[in-house]
């Protein structure tokens, strides 16, 4: 079964075309970060008219690179929440177009349960039930996955791991998207420099918060520039460090991130435990599993408790189309398709 | 005797939403419905409800003419992505229709209109708007021609233009969403504001312009299809007016 997935959600505009769920014949993402660069952020307006310029060439491209015609698809599939309202329904708008001209099913895909898809991409099925934990720009959550269900052990209650990422980059002055850079800068680094606070949200919860750290981020940010006020611009504090002192800190801050995660990874997999449904494998997704930090510390918390691991490769964490064609083929394959009055949606159905 | 082109048209541009298309007698058949809200997104299902009610196959389709604004955000983006999708698919055209030429269009169908000269105006915000001043002229590609070249205005940019000071003849084509103060301004230089308010754009005057401008040539391939944005990202705009105060403190 060949499905085309669309993926616009925010400001990647992307295509891919995957056999049977796993195969990916192809995969292409036009990036916009340059566009947003000078704004330090995603401006929404902009993303979508990018979104509306590329969608086709984007889809064409695809095709190409798979060797196949729009004529030879099975099923077309389109993130369809969440994300920019602007952006996601230019995807969602041609994928509908698309299927409906062809003739074939739709599927709308929600982009937080995609993520875990993409660890099972080119790979095989993973042993059930799987501790599934997505961390992105726009989510951190831990999930009980059993292969056909999905349910959300945790979420973040304020930032995602990823958004605490790019702002603390931007406090040093790394231009968006921030959380690469910070990596990079980490690199060296003394991750014992400063001492953060990693909020564990009391014994038995494994939700997350990012926003405490965010804060006192700034504030260790703003006392190794010697500025008195906690009001001043922690920017302008922060571009201007001795590079040591700006890894000292992006380590610093990578180390408490990474801790924080695992900490609640390791309390789900006991939790689990105890009721006597133990978790026989890990399976990560989001932009934040391309951070080598994360992916060394998770892959040996795998190897200490005995579970098979499934990490995609960086180029599938970062937002892509092959990661939605694979969730659209675990529903196509049971006859399942969507109606094409289905709307695009700004939040996810696990937000 | 020529094989008839099947146009599918698509209105989205405004408060309400509609696609048309001729049947195999040439007849016009269309059909209107709400916008999309957050429960329900209507385009597909209408255009596959009209090919129903127009006993046409899709693969029966030569082209897919869309209103390209200016216009709501939100419709145009549904509209011009679902017809770069269709096209796409079905390796056909698209034609880009004016969403202003739509509106002289549908008034002078509807008889709101009786002269040859329609303004119409679009996009209001902030004290601007889009005005599109057009007349009759069969030569024209679109049945429209461009009394002036259309753009955005404020009235004090109107006051001090020549090219606005005589309005005579005009019928200015604005719903209740537009400008006032404008509205007014061209109002006393002549323009006589259809009574009312204004019939919305609909889908069938779509279809009409754009079998003409297919007919003239001026179709695109689906990704040359793009929105009439009247203006820059608004968020451009502040970090420009931003930026240029902080290089004024600077200095």
């Amino acid at each position: 079964m060949l499905i085309l997935g669309i993926e616009s959600s925010c400001d990647e505009t992307a295509a891919a075309m995957v056999e049977d769920g796993v195969r990916v014949r192809s995969s292409v993402v036009a990036s916009q970060h340059e566009l947003h660069r000078t704004y330090r952020g995603v401006v929404p307006e902009i993303a979508s008219r990018a979104h509306l310029e590329r969608i086709l060439p984007v889809i064409h491209e695809a095709a190409r690179e798979a060797g196949c015609e729009l004529r030879d698809l099975d099923a077309v599939a389109a993130g369809i929440r969440p994300g920019l309202i602007g952006s996601l329904l230019v995807g969602t708008s041609a994928a509908k177009g698309l299927a409906w001209a062809l003739d074939r099913p739709f599927l709308g895909v929600d982009h937080v349960e995609a993520h875990l898809f993409a660890g099972l991409l080119e790979s095989t099925p993973p042993p059930w039930p799987a501790l599934g934990l997505v961390v992105s720009g726009g989510h951190t959550s831990l999930f009980h996955w059993s292969g056909g269900r999905l349910r959300r052990l945790g979420r973040t209650i304020d930032d995602a791991a990823g958004e605490a990422f790019d702002k603390a980059a931007a406090m040093l002055g790394i231009p968006h998207p921030g959380g690469p850079g910070l990596e990079r800068m980490a690199h060296g680094g003394d991750a014992a420099a400063v001492r953060l606070p990693r909020a564990m949200l009391g014994r038995e919860s494994l939700d997350f918060s990012f926003s405490g750290l965010k804060t006192a981020f700034r504030l260790a940010v703003l006392a190794a520039g010697d500025a008195g006020d906690p009001a001043a611009d922690v920017v302008a504090v922060g571009s201007t460090l001795a590079n040591s002192t700006k890894s000292d800190l992006a380590a610093s801050f990578e180390r408490t991130v990474v801790e924080t995660i695992v900490a609640k990874c390791v309390r789900a997999l006991e939790l689990a435990e105890q009721a006597g449904n133990p978790f026989r494998s890990l399976v990560l997704g989001g932009g934040v599993v391309a951070n080598t930090s994360l992916r060394q510390a998770m892959l040996a918390l795998a190897d200490e408790a005995d579970l098979e691991a499934r990490l995609p490769p960086p180029r599938w964490c970062l937002d892509n189309a092959a990661m939605i064609a694979a969730a659209a083929h675990a529903r196509a394959v049971d006859g399942d398709q969507d109606d094409l009055a289905i709307p695009a949606e700004p939040l996810s159905a696990w937000s | 005797m020529s094989p008839l082109r099947r146009v599918l048209a698509i209105e989205l541009s405004g408060r309400v939403g509609s696609v048309a298309l001729r049947d195999e007698h040439g007849a016009v058949v269309e059909r209107s419905f709400s916008p999309g809200d957050r429960t329900r997104e209507p385009l597909l299902p209408e255009i596959d409800a009209l090919l129903r009610a127009a006993s046409t196959q899709r693969d029966g389709l030569s082209a897919v003419a869309v209103s390209v604004g200016p216009g709501g955000f939100t419709g145009l983006r549904i509209s011009i992505a679902a017809a770069k999708g269709i096209a796409a698919a079905l390796g056909i055209a698209t034609v880009p229709v004016p969403t202003a030429i739509a509106c002289a269009e549908s008034a002078r169908s509807s008889a709101a209109v009786a002269g040859d000269r329609v303004l119409v105006v679009l996009a209001s915000k902030r004290g601007t708007a889009w005005l599109h001043r057009v007349r009759l002229d069969s030569g024209a590609p679109s049945g429209w021609r461009d009394v002036a070249p259309p753009g955005i205005w404020s009235r004090q940019q109107l006051e001090s233009d020549r090219g606005w000071q005589d309005l005579a003849g005009d019928a200015v084509f604005a719903d209740a969403h537009q400008d006032r103060d404008i509205i007014d301004w061209l109002e006393s230089k002549g323009g006589a504001v259809v009574a009312g308010g204004s019939p919305p754009p609909t889908a069938t005057a779509t279809l009409v312009v754009g079998e003409r401008l297919l007919a003239a040539g001026s179709s695109l391939p689906p990704e040359e299809l793009l929105p009439l944005y009247p203006r820059e990202p608004e968020a451009v705009t502040l970090w420009r007016g931003r930026t240029a105060t902080t290089a004024e403190r600077g200095s």
